[in-house]
């Protein structure tokens, strides 16, 4: 009976001695309910509210296009700026059916590229001549239809529409281009792709983990350096500010938006889905690691300044006009977010395990 | 009694002999878990010499990576031609030695390019320096046409006359020399972290591999492992010597075909992007080239999997056919029409590799830089 006890003994050590898993951080953690938490209650939601919204406003355009009066427009500008809010909270999975494929970008650059180049906008509109799945993607998506309905004052956005067929034909194939991109993004989510997220559950790269993370990490970085950094002339290379790059610059909702992305990062960081479902995310898998709780401590405390700055920026003038001012407010705002980089980049990188992978070319 | 006492001997001895005639009457090989280099360098002083060299032709080259400067055809010449015991162009598979010397071969091509600028586009002049890199006037990259393409012309077709001769203990030693490893087996080409980085093969071999115990470099190190044991032991492991020869050349040939894969991902990411900037095109066309230079260098190459058909066939996807002028500017030029060859390439590599959906994934990642190691 010794003998058969040793022998067991002996056998758990062997098993867990050869458990070869990537790391030892957060061993005891349980990354599948944490990856199950995210696909239910922030990715699924999230493109389930944007699938709803882009048919929606594909159906606003066809109004507006059926008929353009004042009513119509303020219904189509009304339901963007709803539609751009719920893109805010699912522009940060890029992976699996909202990843890069072939020539295809991921989902934030197919629909979600600003700024929009008004000339090739214009120039295809004047022309008639535009191709919606060449790689003028500054030229289309959500942003570009902002463009269109935005970019002028009601009275001129309406004209502009009422004498120009070719105007109504793009501002439509704009858009019916975004839902046939979310479309099955969603669907995907829905139906097929969730359980191969929620099984790969380890921390290796190509893992749901690392997937998340490394989206989350550059959609942090996005918005710190696209839509607070490089307006404000921040960015390597730069020498002044250039208020015109801030995003949803024709709609005025730049501050808007960008607080409502930070919350959404800061939500998914937290683990607190949208609808109120909390769960374990990013935060708790940082609790069961050596450190992680010196990390929380130090990331919440950035997280509060950065809200903080942010809070501080007024709502009027606009965010573009403030970027030219350079405004005390905003060179905080900026400093504030590169402070907290760190935290979710190298250091939860670190802590965890996971390695940062989305700018790892051959090179040469 | 005495006939079934004579029965049994006969019995005995139909046994015995029938043993003793079983091939597989030998001790299992016995494969250390390392390999032993301690006769590396004296060994592999012939084929570290012609690393030597071949590090040298291409230091050269990339002279002409800075503007203005000029790359004398003679001085590449003499690198390639002369250098060296064994020249570089000694060991080079003999169809690829004279796309690189012909009078219009890719040695004369770059020196022409060099000291002058390009811009992709219908080809004007000799090409020159563009965003770092230098290109011939069609936008092919000479430079990649030589270094790249001697990976298969030259140190796989070298493994290969290594292979057909009498393998020693010391031809072991040269064959992972020539591969580009160490008998550390490093797994990384970072010199600031490895005594003896991996170069050349060995180096792209290493970036495929996710260091999972799976990977091509993993996988090439163990059958190398058991080259040297099987060698050693004797010839009575003559099968197991020839095994592991046969799955160093199949990893090392898929190790290439993976990181032709890696570049055309690269080049299709870059020039789809929303409004790719002169230096996005320039590293773009340089990954391609990469590409051009990997697959053409295995030409008429005996001893791989993919033929020769399939080669050109690639090249032509490519717009760098082996026999006729190429026009790789196009996919600077008309992007939206013509990368999609290039997403072609993958699936033809995949079709004959049989890679699958997990490894092409894979195949994306720089896995040396991704783990730091």
């Amino acid at each position: 009976m010794q003998k058969l006890s040793t022998l067991c003994f002996l056998l758990l050590v062997l098993v867990t001695a050869c458990d070869n898993g990537s790391n030892n951080a957060g061993s005891d953690f349980d990354r599948q309910a944490m990856l199950t938490h995210y696909a239910n209650n922030f990715i699924q939601p999230a493109y389930k509210s944007l699938a709803y919204q882009v048919e929606g406003l594909e159906f606003r355009v066809e109004n507006f296009n059926a008929s353009q009066d004042t009513l119509n427009l303020v219904a189509l500008r009304d339901w963007w700026v709803a539609t751009y809010a719920v893109w805010q909270q699912a522009n940060a999975f890029n992976f699996g059916p909202a990843g890069e494929e072939g020539t295809q970008k991921s989902l934030v650059e197919e629909v979600g590229t600003f700024p929009v180049s008004e000339s090739k906008v214009e120039n295809a509109i004047s022309t008639g001549q535009w191709n919606m799945d060449d790689f003028n993607r500054d030229a289309r998506g959500l942003l570009a239809v902002e463009y269109l309905i935005f970019g002028k004052t009601p009275n001129e956005v309406l004209n502009a529409f009422q004498v120009s067929p070719n105007r109504r034909q793009y501002l439509l194939e704009v858009v019916q281009k975004i839902k046939k991109q979310v479309t099955p993004v969603n669907a995907d989510w829905q139906n097929l792709y969730d359980d191969e997220f929620i099984n790969q559950n380890g921390t290796d790269v190509g893992s749901g983990t690392s997937l998340l993370y490394n989206e989350f990490v550059r959609s942090y970085e996005a918005l710190k350096n696209f839509k607070v950094a490089l307006p404000l002339g921040k960015r390597p290379g730069q020498t002044q500010p250039e208020p015109q790059l801030v995003e949803a610059y024709y709609s005025g909702q730049s501050l808007n938006m960008l607080k409502l992305h930070l919350t959404a990062l800061e939500h998914f960081w937290r683990g607190e889905g949208a609808l109120g479902q909390d769960g374990p995310g990013f935060r708790a898998y940082l609790e069961s690691v050596e450190g992680g709780d010196a990390l929380i401590a130090q990331t919440e405390a950035q997280l509060a300044v950065v809200k903080a700055a942010l809070a501080s920026v007024p709502a009027t003038p606009s965010l573009a006009e403030q970027m030219a001012a350079e405004t005390p407010e905003l060179i905080t705002l900026n400093e504030e977010l590169q402070k907290l980089t760190r935290f979710f980049k190298s250091d939860m990188s670190s802590l965890l395990g996971i390695a940062i992978t989305y700018a790892s070319g051959d090179g040469d | 009694m005495k006939t079934f006492r004579n029965a049994q001997y006969i019995l005995l001895a139909l046994v015995l002999g029938i043993t003793a005639c079983n091939d597989d009457d030998r001790d299992p090989l016995v494969i250390p878990t390392a390999y032993d280099g301690t006769n590396f360098n004296t060994n592999a002083a012939t084929q570290l010499g012609v690393r030597q060299s071949l590090t040298n032709l291409v230091s050269e080259m990339k002279k002409g990576r800075t503007p203005g400067v000029i790359v004398p055809v003679a001085i590449l010449n003499n690198l390639y031609n002369q250098s060296g015991t064994p020249s570089l162009v000694s060991v080079t598979a003999p169809y690829y030695a004279g796309r690189v010397n012909w009078t219009d071969g890719f040695l004369q091509e770059l020196s022409n390019a060099s000291g002058t600028g390009y811009t992709p586009g219908n080809p004007i002049g000799q090409g020159g320096t563009y965003g770092g890199y230098l290109f011939d006037e069609n936008g092919l990259e000479m430079e990649q046409m030589v270094e790249k393409g001697l990976y298969g012309a030259l140190l796989y077709h070298h493994f290969n006359q290594l292979a057909e001769g009498t393998i020693a203990e010391a031809t072991v030693d040269q064959m992972v020399a020539i591969f580009g490893a160490h008998p550390d087996f490093a797994n990384s080409y970072q010199a600031n972290l490895h005594a003896n980085p991996d170069v050349f093969s060995a180096n792209y071999a290493a970036r495929r591999d996710k260091n999972d115990g799976n990977g091509y470099y993993t996988r090439i190190r163990d059958q190398f492992i058991k080259l040297q044991a099987a060698v050693r032991t004797g010839t009575d492991y003559n099968t197991e010597r020839d095994e592991a020869i046969a799955e160093i050349r199949s990893l090392w040939e898929k190790s290439n075909a993976a990181t032709v894969v890696n570049y055309c991902h690269a080049t299709i990411s870059r020039l789809s992007s929303t409004n790719p900037s002169d230096a996005d095109k320039a590293a773009a066309l340089h990954a391609y080239g990469e590409c051009v230079g990997f697959v053409h260098g295995w030409r008429t190459v005996e001893n791989k999997t993919i033929t020769d058909t399939q080669i050109e066939e690639v090249l032509v996807l490519l717009n760098a056919p082996y026999n006729s002028t190429s026009t790789s500017y196009l996919f600077v030029t008309d992007p939206v029409n013509q990368l999609p060859k290039m997403t072609q390439v993958i699936g033809k590599l995949t079709d004959i590799y049989g890679f699958s959906a997990a490894e092409l994934e894979d195949f994306k990642q720089n896995w040396v830089t991704v783990q730091n190691r």
